[in-house]
Formats: structure tokens, sequence, C-alpha cells
């Protein structure tokens, strides 16, 4: 019988759970509240709906990002570099960097298969991220997808200096009153991000294959930029916000499959999926 | 198994002697004894030698980084109108001395820091210089400034000749100045005196960090960055030596017990780049507690030269060597076969490379040391954003999630004595 394990991954907006055996039996994707504990119980229990399966019949179960200590009926828990790692490895073996673009951070990762040798995150600043995009996005009045393909229709890139998330919004608007097209500065934003992105990234080198993951690969206009930027065309999963969720759910399973193989107990916790809140 | 910090026995005293240097400071000010300003390398023995009084502001940063008050004394300097971006060392003695009021000073840690009759530094830190510079004019007292040039690879005897014979004719100059300015006679062999027991200090200091070779380590580079004080403030004096005598017993206590500082079983042993995040000691020991990880060794914690670059019987020219051949003063050639060598000394498992976000001087190629040195060892690195006193440019998540992403590649790959 194969195990039955889950991934939880807890990000900044999105929260994301994936139920696998050898295949994909659930995945759902909701956003991130200010409650993470009671959001957990919650998207678990409409993923084992989605599955069909109830929650005992789930083997192991390991959370990630930034909430993960929030999932109260995780078994382990582990930094979505390592999970990220684990899920683009089983996309593409072949990937050597891993560029995640995620609501609140971006980093980069180095790959020797599914082992973790490096990783850079941007610090501290949210320049480089997804929430820029989406801040900017609601200031144009945008969708974040429909911003990606505008900036394909670009005849120039307005280039937007201001790293800080708030300036670069004024820097917008006085650039749409002196006359700029939206495309333009849309094209020369996403240029910006890429941009700060990629060095960040290059600090461990890139190589290729290059995988691009997160929120943020889910834009055409960032995924182009990239390729410009990299002089090659970068590999993008089938579902970029569900990596880190799936790359757990596969740490879960190598870790009970490895456990029942050396004949050791499996560390599981007495769990419970319950609805609890973070103010009770 | 849950671990244990346990702090050196020596903290007591450690505390004690720092007190001591600092009333004696402002006993020596009131009862109108002449107090030097001056940065960490300035050839304070010379002052010393002619009973001057010598105060660190640097280090009075330090103390207030700890004791968790620099973040308000550096938005005191801001609000004088200095940039968030000067370093916060700086922003935290500017804020004290500047930003508070005359009236409040002494409510500051050690009462703040007495105003200078002379100011002394060195160009190691143009930040410093610049900051001496300014407090030179507004206290209308002198300035004195000592060249010390970058050494490119490392200080040789035959590379240094030239900057040991310049350097020496800097220190006659400046024996000059302070005998005209004083009107004493500087003693030379009050000054072979000094050195001889500073030369002692120093060897029982770098022995301590030896020490820290030895599973498990006897000292962490958090306890490291307190214990070198008594040498720091006391060079030349008897205190120095006492106080690192005792620090060794206790270390060799230690190794032989096999008792760590910070945690029960030693699993990994890491080099920490730059000086640790002061506002955070406590929280950042029992982060890597957690995980049985230990910062071994630090470059900053070889403060001074090599002992072996001292002799007593040629005292200037044996200040002169002591601070071009600190190894931090190594152009990155030198600092990253320096590193390269602790590496296997100290069975390093992994590279923590804290960036103090001010601190122009330890930023500026810290990325290409981290490189160079990930290359040559294979061993992994991960880079910590902070400062090490301006607890604004610091994040808890950040610095909690990068640890627990480079532990998850520590322990995948195991120790490297396993
Ligand atoms: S922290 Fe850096 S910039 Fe500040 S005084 Fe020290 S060396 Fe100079």
């Amino acid at each position: 019988m194969e195990l039955i394990t889950a991934g939880v991954d807890i990000g900044s907006t999105m929260t994301k759970v994936v139920i696998i055996n050898k295949e994909i039996l659930a995945s759902i994707i909701g956003p991130t509240g200010a409650e993470h504990r009671q959001l957990a119980d919650k998207v678990m229990a409409q993923a084992l709906e989605q599955a069909g399966i109830s929650f005992e019949d789930v083997h192991y179960i390991l959370a990630t990002g930034y909430g993960r200590i929030n999932v109260p009926f995780a078994d382990k828990q582990m930094t979505e570099i390592a999970c990220h790692a684990r899920g683009i490895h089983s996309f593409f073996p072949t990937a050597r960097t891993v560029i995640d673009i995620g609501g609140q951070d971006s980093k980069a990762i180095k790959l020797d298969n599914e082992k973790v040798i490096n990783f850079v995150m941007n610090d501290q600043c949210a320049a480089g991220t997804g929430r820029f995009l989406e801040v900017i996005a609601e200031a144009l009045g945008l969708g974040l997808e429909e911003m990606g393909e505008m900036s394909l229709r670009a005849k120039k890139k307005e280039k937007i200096s201001n790293t800080c998330t708030i300036f670069a919004e004024q820097e917008i608007v006085s650039r749409l009153a002196e006359g700029a097209a939206v495309e333009d500065i849309v094209a020369g934003l996403f240029e910006g991000v890429v941009g700060r992105i990629y060095h960040m990234a290059e600090r461990l080198k890139i190589e290729n294959d290059t995988v691009i993951t997160g929120g943020g690969a889910k834009s055409i206009g960032i995924i182009k930029a990239f390729e410009k930027k990299l002089g090659f065309t970068p590999m993008v999963p089938p579902e970029p916000l569900l990596t880190g969720a799936i790359g757990a759910a596969l740490l879960g399973r190598d870790l009970a499959y490895g456990s029942m193989e050396r004949s050791e107990p499996l560390r599981r916790k007495e769990r419970r999926l319950k609805s609890a809140t973070f103010f009770k | 198994m849950e671990n244990q910090v346990r702090p050196l026995k020596m903290m007591g005293k450690l505390t004690d002697l720092v007190n001591k240097y600092w009333q004696d400071v402002w006993k020596s000010k009131k009862e109108g004894e002449l107090v030097a300003w001056c940065s960490g390398m300035s050839p304070f023995e010379i002052l010393r030698a002619m009973d001057i009084n010598v105060v660190y502001p640097e280090a009075y940063g330090g103390f207030c980084g700890v004791a968790g008050i620099s973040t308000g004394l550096c938005q005191r300097a801001e609000a004088l109108g200095y940039s968030q971006d000067l370093c916060s060392i700086i922003r935290n003695s500017i804020g004290a001395i500047h930003g508070t009021p005359a009236k409040e000073q002494e409510n500051l840690i050690y009462g703040g820091i007495p105003k200078p009759d002379l100011l002394f530094c060195e160009t190691y830190c143009p930040g410093v210089y610049k900051m001496w510079e300014k407090y030179s004019r507004f206290y209308n007292v002198p300035l004195w400034v000592m060249e010390r040039p970058r050494m490119h690879d490392a200080f040789s005897k035959e590379k240094g000749a030239h900057f040991v014979k310049e350097g020496i004719d800097e220190l006659k100059e400046m024996v000059l100045f302070l005998e005209r300015l004083t009107g004493r006679r500087f003693n030379i062999d009050r000054l072979s005196q000094s050195l001889v027991l500073e030369r002692e200090a120093n060897r029982l200091w770098w022995d301590s960090l030896e020490l820290c070779q030895n599973i498990p380590a006897p000292m962490s580079v958090f306890d490291a960055v307190s214990h070198i004080f008594p040498y720091y403030l006391y060079r030349g004096e008897p205190q120095a030596v006492a106080y690192n005598q005792e620090l060794k017993s206790e270390l060799l206590d230690r190794v032989a017990q096999k008792i760590s500082p910070m945690v029960t079983e030693e699993r990994y042993r890491l080099y920490w780049d730059n000086l640790p995040i002061f506002f955070k000691l406590e929280e950042h020991i029992k982060k890597f507690a957690s995980y049985g990880a230990v910062p071994v060794v630090a470059m900053n914690s070889f403060l001074y030269g090599s002992p072996e670059d001292m002799d007593p019987e040629n005292p200037l020219e044996s200040i002169v060597k002591l601070s071009l051949s600190v190894p931090g003063n190594r152009g990155l050639k030198g600092r990253i076969e320096f590193l390269g060598k602790l590496v296997e000394d100290y069975s390093l498992d992994g590279l923590v490379m804290q960036r103090t976000r001010t601190c122009l001087l330890n930023n500026m190629g810290q990325d290409d040391i981290m490189k160079a040195l990930t290359e040559k060892t294979g061993l992994p690195a991960v880079v910590i954003e902070g400062d090490l006193c301006d607890s604004r440019l610091y994040s808890d998540s950040e610095f909690n999630q990068k640890i627990d992403a480079f532990m998850e590649i520590l322990a995948q790959r195991g120790s490297r004595r396993n």
C-alpha cells in the first residue's frame, strides 16, 4: 500500500495544502489570513474532502512556509528552502538553480540533485517580492496577470529607479502624469524587479537548468524579463504556487519510507484536526 | 537533550573589571587628569606611558549595544541630522555625547563618555576618523592621526619593512607632540615594561582562542566578544595579564571536562564573520544552541597582531607591527588565506557571515571572501543581515528563517567529524 502524506505550506500571502500517495490526491490554495492555525485546519479539511480520505488516513504531515509553526497537527516542520528544492527536483531533476518569488521574500537556491547546497534571500525589504508587484498593480488598477501581459506590448521601458515600494509607487504616479504609457512603465518595473532578484541569485552563480517558482512565476512579465536577463528560457513548474507544499509532502514521504526501511518507528505527533485560533 | 547555557565563571570578574575601568576613568577626569579618546588601534601604549587616561568611544558603542540602549542613542544622532547610513557605533557615540542633554548624560551607562582633552586615531576606519575630526573641532582639542596602511597579503618582515619604518617615525613625532603638550618627559623604559605585560596578556588571549580548537570548544564567539575587553581596556597593565591567565585556566578546565558554554552536545562548529549582533547575544546563543551549533571562531576575535610580532626591547617597532599584523588588516587574499586555515584548525562545518549593514569597512569584500572560502573549502555559508547596534536594521524572522534553512543544510551534510 502506498503511504499517504501531506504538505502544508503557509506562506505570507497564500496557504497551500497538497496530499499525495504515488500521485497528487488533492491540492488546495487559499489566502493566508491573520489566524494561521484556524486556516490550516480549514484548508486541510478541504484537501481531505477533495482526496476523499479521512485525517487518520494521512500517514505523515510536514509543514513549511512562514507560518509552519502554526500548524498544530503537523508531524514535522521544515523551511520552504528544503521543500522548494525537493518539490522542484521532482518536476525537474536536472534543475541546478531555483528562483522563488514569494509574497514576502524572494530567494535563490542552489541544488545538487535534491540537496540544497546554498541559498540566498532578499533581505528585510519588499523590493523584489510579490508584494511589491501587488502594490504597484493595485496602484495602476490592474490584476497581476494582466500587468504581465501588458508589459509584452511595451515599446520602450520606463526605468523605475526607486527600490522602496512606496517611493516606487509615487514615481510611477508622476511618470503617468508626465504622459508615460502604462505598458512601458510595467515593462520597466518588471525589468527592475527581475534585475534585483537576478543579482541576488548571481551570488550563488546561476546555473542551468534554472527554474522560477512561487507566485511571481505566474506572471508572464517576470518570466520574459528573466529570459532576457538570463539569456536562456527558465523552466516553470505546472503550478508554481504548489512546489513548496508538494516538496513538503514528498519530504514527509521520504522520511516515512526511510524509517520503514530502517525499521525505526516514525516520530509522529499526537495530532487532531480542530478549529483553533491564534487568539484562543 | 535540553541544551544548557553555561557561561564562563569569569563573567562576574569581567563585569567588575569593566565597571572599575569606567569608575577610574571618571575619577581621573574629575581630578583634572588628561583623558584621550582613542580608536581601537591607536598607539595607546605611549599615552599610558605618559600617564594619559584612555577612553574608547567605539567600545562604548559595544557596551550600549549589549545593554540594548543603542537604537535610542542612534536616533538621537539622527535627530541632529546624521544619516542612518552612518555606522551605528559612531551614531551611538554621537547620540550619547552630543544628542543627550548634558544633565542627562550621567544617567547613561557608565555615566556616559568623559570629554576628551586630546584625540587619537588611525586611518583604519574612515568613519571613526571623521567623527574624531568633528570632535576635535567641537571640543577644540588636538587630534593626532596615525596612518595604518592595509597589508595587501599579510604582514611579513620583508613586505612590511617600509611601513614599519614609517610607523616608527610617526610614533617618534607623536612622542614629541605629547611631550610638548604635557610638559612631561617620555620614558621609553616604562613603555618597554608595559609591553612585557601586554605581550603576556596577548599571548594568553591567543592561547585562549587556540583552546577553542578543542571539541567541544570551551568558549564561543559570543563569549570571546566580551572576554576580550579586559585586554582591550587594560593593555600593558597587570590587570589584563591576571584576567587572561584566569580565563585561560578556566578554559583549560573546561577542555579537560569537555564542557561547552552553549550546548550539551556540540554537533556543528561554525565560523562567525564580523562581530556578533550586540543587542541579540542571548537570543542568538539560544537559537544556535537549539541545533547543537556553536560559532567557535571569528576573525574579529584576533583583535591584535600576534605576540610573536612583539619585542619589548624594541617597543616602538612592536607597537607598529602589532597594529599592521592584525588579521583583519590584511587585504582580501591575506584574509582568505587566514580564514582557510581557521576552517582546518577549528574543524569547521559552516560559515555564518554577519553583514553589519552600517559598517562599510567590514562589508567590503565580505561576499568575495565568502565565495572564495566556500569554493576552497566546500563549506556552506549563510549571510545574516544585521547591525551591531541599530536594532531597526535587523529582523528576527529573517534571522530565524535563514538559520533554520542553514541548519537543514548542515543536517543534510552532517558534521565533518562524523
Ligand atoms: S563598525 Fe565599522 S564603520 Fe563602525 S567604527 Fe567599527 S569599523 Fe568603523
